[in-house]
């Protein structure tokens, strides 16, 4: 068995799952349906969610590109005032949000990109579950025929796929959400700290040194640059 | 044969393609078991494009599928997550 079967056939055991069989198969059709109905509902609470959360995750990205606005500023403040050292410590603090930022918005447009897919999945569904309704009523009324059955199981079993399908990327958005979340916070407190220390390292002590040169050599490069549009650099 | 490609649609195969597939089936496992993850997205990439040249069934289509495919930009690692292989 190839890795699609077996993805098959752990996805169709979670939809069995989600489908607990009543006795009777019209009650199977009812049963079916308000869970539909109750699991419609619970998708849509989880999407208003996904997408509150990401609003927040921008309004602090917002806030942090605001902060790296003002420490340029206040780098192009010390300059004036012949505080190199200060402009140094300014300029760090700006690149190391920065760089965190820029992270932080790629996560940012991929989680749009999962909740712009959601929110499609979630409207195919209520189609979907409006299909089931009518289908329910025709199915009922001919239940006498001995095809009756089979076309309820297919019915619901068409539709419970929808709804895992639908649920497990919920999920997918939700996970992203919290991680962006944690992470934006992380941002966050590096920034409120000033704390250069809290900046997560990679793990890897020659690779976090190698990163901190390149960041003083920028910082550097940055004060050099600020100087010589204030003036203030050394004579070329 | 009815294939879903989650996080986004169901297609309905012909019996040729469905058999390519299973090919592709295959592959995939041992990509998966070699952790070559090159080779999982390129198999996988191709897979999604044989059921994508499949006839896409619409919202009033209430079938249940004969094969379902993770969504179209898994990777190894989600892959082995999905099979139940990793936490």
């Amino acid at each position: 068995m190839g890795l699609l079967s077996r993805f098959s056939t752990i996805f169709k055991s979670k939809v069995n799952t989600a489908l607990d069989r009543a006795e009777d198969p019209r009650e199977t059709l009812e049963y079916s349906y308000q869970k539909q109905i109750e699991q419609l509902q619970n998708i849509r609470r989880g999407v208003a969610e996904v997408v509150t959360s990401k609003k927040r995750i921008e309004l602090q990205r917002d806030r942090l590109q605001q902060q790296v606005q003002q420490w340029d500023q206040d780098a192009r403040d010390a300059v004036k005032a012949g505080r190199d050292d200060l402009a140094t410590d300014a300029l760090s603090r700006k690149q190391t949000v920065q760089s965190q930022l820029d992270g932080l918005a790629k996560q940012i447009e991929d989680l749009a990109r999962e909740e712009a897919r959601l929110l499609d999945l979630q409207e195919k569904l209520k189609t979907k579950v409006e299909m089931f309704r009518t289908q329910k009523e025709v199915i009922k009324a001919q239940y006498s025929a001995a095809q009756a059955q089979v076309r309820i199981g297919e019915a619901t079993h068409g539709l419970g796929e929808d709804m895992a399908d639908v649920h497990m990327a919920l999920e997918r958005a939700q996970d992203k959400t919290q991680a962006l979340q944690a992470r934006a916070a992380a941002i966050d407190e590096i920034a409120d700290s000033g704390d250069l220390a809290l900046n997560p390292g990679t793990g890897d002590a020659i690779r976090d040194e190698l990163d901190k040169m390149h960041t003083n050599d920028s910082v550097q490069n940055e004060l050099e640059k600020i100087k010589s549009e204030l003036g203030k650099g050394d004579a070329p | 044969m009815i294939v879903r490609i989650m996080a986004d649609a169901q297609y309905r195969l012909t019996d040729d393609a469905f058999d390519r597939l299973r090919v592709l089936d295959d592959d995939l496992l041992a990509a998966l078991e070699s952790n070559d993850e090159a080779a999982f997205r390129r198999i996988f990439h191709d897979a999604v494009a044989i059921v994508r040249t499949g006839d896409r069934l619409g919202e009033q289509v209430l079938e249940p599928s004969d094969l379902v495919l993770p969504p179209e930009e898994t990777k190894l690692e989600e892959a082995k997550r999905l099979l139940g292989l990793t936490q």
